[in-house]
């Protein structure tokens, strides 16, 4: 009766290692790391900033018409918010002129894209200007 | 004797049927996760897919560079980066779609260019849209991407989908 006992225990003992072991494996073989919305919002993020440059609205240094053509750019899905820091030439941060902030709180998971540009007066640099766009998916 | 025989046998009986019941979860288990992970693979093939092809269209002027006068081996739909060629647009919109897919990556696909008011881009009267709607498919990827068509703002949208 004992030894009975004693080998019934060791089993149950073995057959919970055994449904641990496949539970682990089943939880970990159905959990995904999913990068697409990363590397998509990358894409959208420098594909916005690139698009404001080559259309010239960056040149114009105006935040509303930079503001527009964001907020025509971005899918509904997007959450986003832009500001712009402008340096003189002795490099030290004049200002920051501008937050373009649409309504919804920023994620976690934002991308900021980062691009540099100057100004002209007279064919000569004025400010140079760093905008960063931090986006991410609502 | 015969006592502790019928023990043993009742316990054998037990951890033999919680044995049958253990195997049958872990095969059904078994089954579903390699079912998941070869949905989840083809997803993203076709992610991987969308994202390379949406960048060589958008980035890329293809190979040759002037591929819309002679015949491409890869296709790109850009003068420089985000800013399309409406003469390879056309001529990307002509192409047979069986060719279009094999530059494609070899996923069936719907290429289109729309404005901002989500309206299809038209260039020398012709709707600027491409491919195969994804009527039955199981999986379906979207990317959209921003770009410039003269100096118009525009999205370049390509589903691809199997």
């Amino acid at each position: 009766m004992r030894k009975g006992i004693i080998f019934s225990m060791d089993v149950m003992f073995a057959v919970i290692v055994a449904a641990l072991f496949i539970a682990a494996f089943y939880y970990y073989a159905s959990r995904s790391v999913d990068i697409y919305p990363v590397l998509y919002v990358e894409r959208v993020a420098n594909d916005a900033l690139i698009v404001l440059d080559k259309k010239g609205d960056l040149g114009k240094f105006d935040l509303f018409v930079i503001n527009d053509t964001l907020a025509k750019s971005m899918s509904p899905n997007f959450g986003w918010y832009a500001n712009l820091t402008v340096y003189n030439t002795s490099s030290d941060p004049v200002a920051m002129v501008g937050i373009i902030d649409p309504p919804g709180s920023i994620e976690e998971t934002s991308i900021a894209a980062k691009r540099y540009f100057v100004t002209l007066s007279n064919s000569s640099i004025r400010y140079n200007v760093l905008i960063t766009l931090r986006l991410w998916l609502r | 004797m015969k006592k502790k025989a019928q023990i043993v046998m009742a316990d054998l009986l037990f951890v033999v049927i919680i044995l049958i019941i253990l195997f049958t979860v872990s095969i059904a288990m078994w089954n579903t996760s390699m079912i998941r992970v070869a949905q989840k693979e083809e997803l993203i093939n076709l992610e991987s897919t969308a994202i390379a092809v949406s960048d060589l269209l958008v980035k890329t002027k293809g190979v040759p560079e002037n591929w819309e006068e002679t015949s491409p081996t890869t296709i790109g739909l850009s003068n420089t980066s985000n800013v399309l060629d409406s003469r390879k647009l056309s001529k990307f919109v002509d192409l047979n779609y069986d060719d279009a897919k094999r530059l494609l990556g070899g996923y069936d696909f719907f290429f289109q260019i729309n404005n901002t008011n989500d309206q299809i881009v038209t260039v020398d009267g012709r709707q600027m849209a491409s491919g195969l709607q994804p009527a039955s498919a199981k999986t379906v990827v979207n990317a959209r991407r921003i770009a410039l068509l003269g100096n118009q703002l525009v999205f370049l949208n390509l589903m691809v989908w199997k």
